[in-house]
């Protein structure tokens, strides 16, 4: 029994690695394909995310299952890279090394944002396309559902995903919601159309924000981005009378100045008759003079304190950690434990039936010999040759099943095979 | 049986799952809030098997009969709701908050309990009966009102100064506290109207009309600053927001809370009997000893007849 996982992630490869090896959803399921082709007795799952692509499979037996070169051939044949560019980026696991790392990557443990809930279901969906295209076997199987299972019991024994780490994610989800208790009848005004305010956008759209106001220097960029979320860009002329309207403001533009102060907004203020706005100064250095934070009905939150919130949900999820760690290493030896004594089962069987047919054949030879013998003593001479096949196979098979439960039997097993002639 | 239940079995319900809530403020187990609202369940079932067996001659006495009964019902009217709010939002701690009145009322009932029952004829006049239910509901509501303003303060309060970190205290959020501050002002005020006037239909036809009642006049003065403050709210836009309406219900509750004094404490035709007997004038008149010394000290005057 062979499982192994090649490929790469985050850890030792750059995005520019990650993105020539990685598989859309498209070339996942014609990659499979192929695979089964060419390697048509071993099992396969692709995962591939934003941040790993790996490459698992496995075979019953280990001379069926490819090996690490004729992997790294594949995805640089696929992908028309070069050979030795690959093999420099991808990192092979073996074994149980293999059922614990994928216990890991489901359980969002190994993910950029530990705890994330993403990883999660791309590892579901891997095992489903895998199933879909027939690459999946026992093995496959059994630990992509254990991988499923193992994930779910981290995320209900631990806290680890409970608390958010992202910046917009906490400005959204722990921040926005403290003062409102719906999105979808608030004027959100956005103000910088960079990454920050696109991410900001899709946590609140999770939320169910639906009027976007998008009020930007650059005003094609304003429209690209309020085009994504269908809301409606608005020039940097029209920024007083959007903040008048506005119920919650995100500002993420790259000035060197406050672009609000306090004698602005004081300005303004009559018009919202001290309508609650809570503000997000997501910008570096400050968009919003911290002294709006003062004036009545208004909640303005900067990077620092959402950074600050951040760290602490950050520690709270190392803390976490080892009750993880844990649990998949608990996982992990049950799994092994399970597969070996799967892989056992047969070897036992096999070294058991030689042993009884030999037992059975020198039987018959002696009672040739001796002629007759009344059925006392042949049943005494029967029991004999029982009680020393037990007494001469219980000390292997105890070892072997030692050998199992510490998930660590191929030496043995494939000893076995060899001193007692065992093949298939 | 039901007679068997005593104000001490809900109380102690209602106890525990405030320790229970204290308890969240330091460890957010999920067992703490479970067994938080089976406490508050629990108190609630024998709460409502109190009042039932309290109110066995029903058709004799009237819903509600007694001073005493009338402390239950609000009080049982605020638990209710605050179970129903607590289901529907069970990361909040509005126990804190609420359970602390809750017990505060039954305390306050409990202590009058030697009160001798209204009249019957008062009780089973339906005029009468909507008086006081009006009247109860729109107190429970002016009481849920300054729950829901001093949670929108504190839940301003730490918003303003980030005070976010602290996970054990979770409140509801500022625009929901703010609609539920509006809601109360408006129906406290379409209540606190409906009992006063049909308080003023029991009073029509009556050779006289207790003007002088501290009660009667307080609970006046309580009605036009319910009124004001909800015409100042729908009126006045920056009154609709955030912390003005959150100090409208503060206020309301102290002009309430004055009324409610004047009422236990004050020369009222309210809070006086005559020997212990019903009496019969009509409104929601009843005896305590107690009141009964004070006033006996106090001016001498017999209750009205």
């Amino acid at each position: 029994m062979k499982l192994q996982m090649i490929g790469c992630s985050h850890h030792n490869a750059t995005v520019a690695v990650r993105e020539q090896i990685a598989f859309s959803p498209d070339q996942a399921q014609e990659a499979l394909k192929q695979l089964r082709v060419r390697f048509p007795e071993s099992e396969s799952v692709l995962l591939s995310t934003c941040n790993r692509t790996e490459l698992y499979t496995a075979a019953v037996d280990d001379n069926s299952c490819p090996s690490h070169h004729e992997i790294v051939q594949f995805i640089a044949d696929f992908h028309h890279l070069d050979t030795e560019e690959v093999f420099d980026n991808v990192l092979e696991r073996t074994g149980d090394d293999v059922v614990r790392h994928l216990f890991t990557v489901a359980a969002s443990l190994d993910s950029m944002v530990v705890g994330e809930a993403q990883v999660f279901s791309q590892v579901k969906q891997a095992y489903d396309l895998a199933t879909k295209t027939n690459s999946v076997g026992t093995l496959t199987h059994s630990c992509f559902q254990a991988a499923i299972r193992v994930a779910k019991r981290v995320s209900n024994e631990t806290g680890i995903h409970k608390k958010r780490i992202s910046i917009p994610s906490v400005a959204v989800c722990d921040f926005a919601s403290n003062v409102f208790d719906r999105f979808d009848d608030k004027n959100i005004l956005i103000i910088g159309a960079g990454e920050m305010a696109e991410e900001t956008v899709q946590y609140l759209q999770g939320e169910g924000a639906t009027r976007f106001t998008v009020v930007n220097r650059n005003f094609e960029r304003a429209e690209n981005l309020a085009q994504k979320f269908q809301g409606s860009a608005k020039p940097w002329d029209a920024l007083s009378d959007c903040i008048v309207d506005a119920d919650m403001i995100v500002s993420t533009t790259g000035a060197t100045e406050p672009i609000l102060t306090e004698a602005m907004y004081k300005q303004l203020e009559p018009k919202r008759f001290q309508r609650t706005l809570f503000m997000l100064d997501l910008a570096m250095p400050r968009d919003i003079d911290p002294l709006v934070g003062n004036r009545v009905g208004v909640y303005l939150f900067t990077i620092d304190d959402l950074q600050e919130v951040c760290n602490s949900n950050r520690k709270a999820r190392e803390r976490e950690w080892p009750k993880a760690e844990k649990i998949i290493e608990e996982e992990t030896h049950r799994f092994m434990a399970e597969m070996n004594h799967r892989a056992t089962g047969p070897i036992i069987k096999r070294l058991k039936q030689r042993a009884n047919q030999l037992k059975s054949e020198e039987l018959q030879r002696l009672m040739n010999k001796l002629g007759e013998v009344d059925p006392k003593t042949e049943d005494e001479i029967n029991r004999s040759f029982d009680r020393l096949v037990n007494k001469l196979l219980h000390p292997p098979l105890e070892s072997l099943r030692d050998e199992t439960d510490a998930s660590s039997h191929s030496g043995l097993l494939d000893a076995l095979k060899r001193l007692f002639h065992l093949h298939d | 049986m039901l007679s068997g239940i005593s104000v001490i079995c809900f109380a102690a319900s209602y106890g525990v799952a405030l320790v229970l809530e204290v308890v969240r403020l330091f460890t957010r187990a999920k067992i703490s809030v479970i067994l938080s609202l089976c406490f508050t369940a629990a108190g609630i079932v024998a709460h409502t098997l109190y009042l039932l067996a309290e109110q066995g001659d029903i058709l004799g006495t009237g819903t509600v009969s007694s001073w005493h009964q009338w402390g239950m019902m609000a009080a049982w009217f605020m638990t209710s709701t605050y179970l129903l709010l607590a289901i529907s939002q069970p990361q909040n701690s509005l126990g804190l908050f609420i359970l602390p009145l809750i017990l505060v009322s039954i305390g306050a009932t409990y202590w009058s309990d030697q009160v001798a029952p209204f009249g019957t004829d008062a009780t089973k006049n339906p005029w009468s009966q909507i008086h006081g239910f009006s009247l109860m509901t729109g107190t429970v509501v002016v009481a849920l009102g300054f729950i829901t303003g001093i949670m929108y303060l504190i839940q301003s309060y730490r918003l303003k100064h980030k005070m976010l970190k602290q996970e054990g205290l979770k409140l509801p959020s500022l625009e929901w506290l703010q609609s539920s501050n509006r809601r109360t002002l408006i129906v406290s005020t379409a209540l606190i109207a409906v009992g006063l006037f049909s308080g003023i239909l029991l009073k029509l036809g009556k050779d006289s009309f207790p003007w002088t009642d501290p009660v009667v006049w307080s609970s006046g003065i309580l009605f036009l600053w319910l009124v004001a403050a909800t015409v100042f709210e729908l009126v006045y836009k920056p009154a609709r927001q955030g912390q003005k309406v959150a100090y409208l219900t503060l206020a309301n509750f102290l002009f309430l809370a004055l009324v409610l004094g004047l009422l236990f404490f004050g020369p009222s035709e309210h809070a006086s009997g005559k020997g212990g007997a019903p009496n019969e004038a009509g409104s929601v008149f009843y005896y305590d000893t107690f009141f009964q010394m004070i006033a006996d000290d106090s001016s001498n005057e017999e209750p009205s007849a």
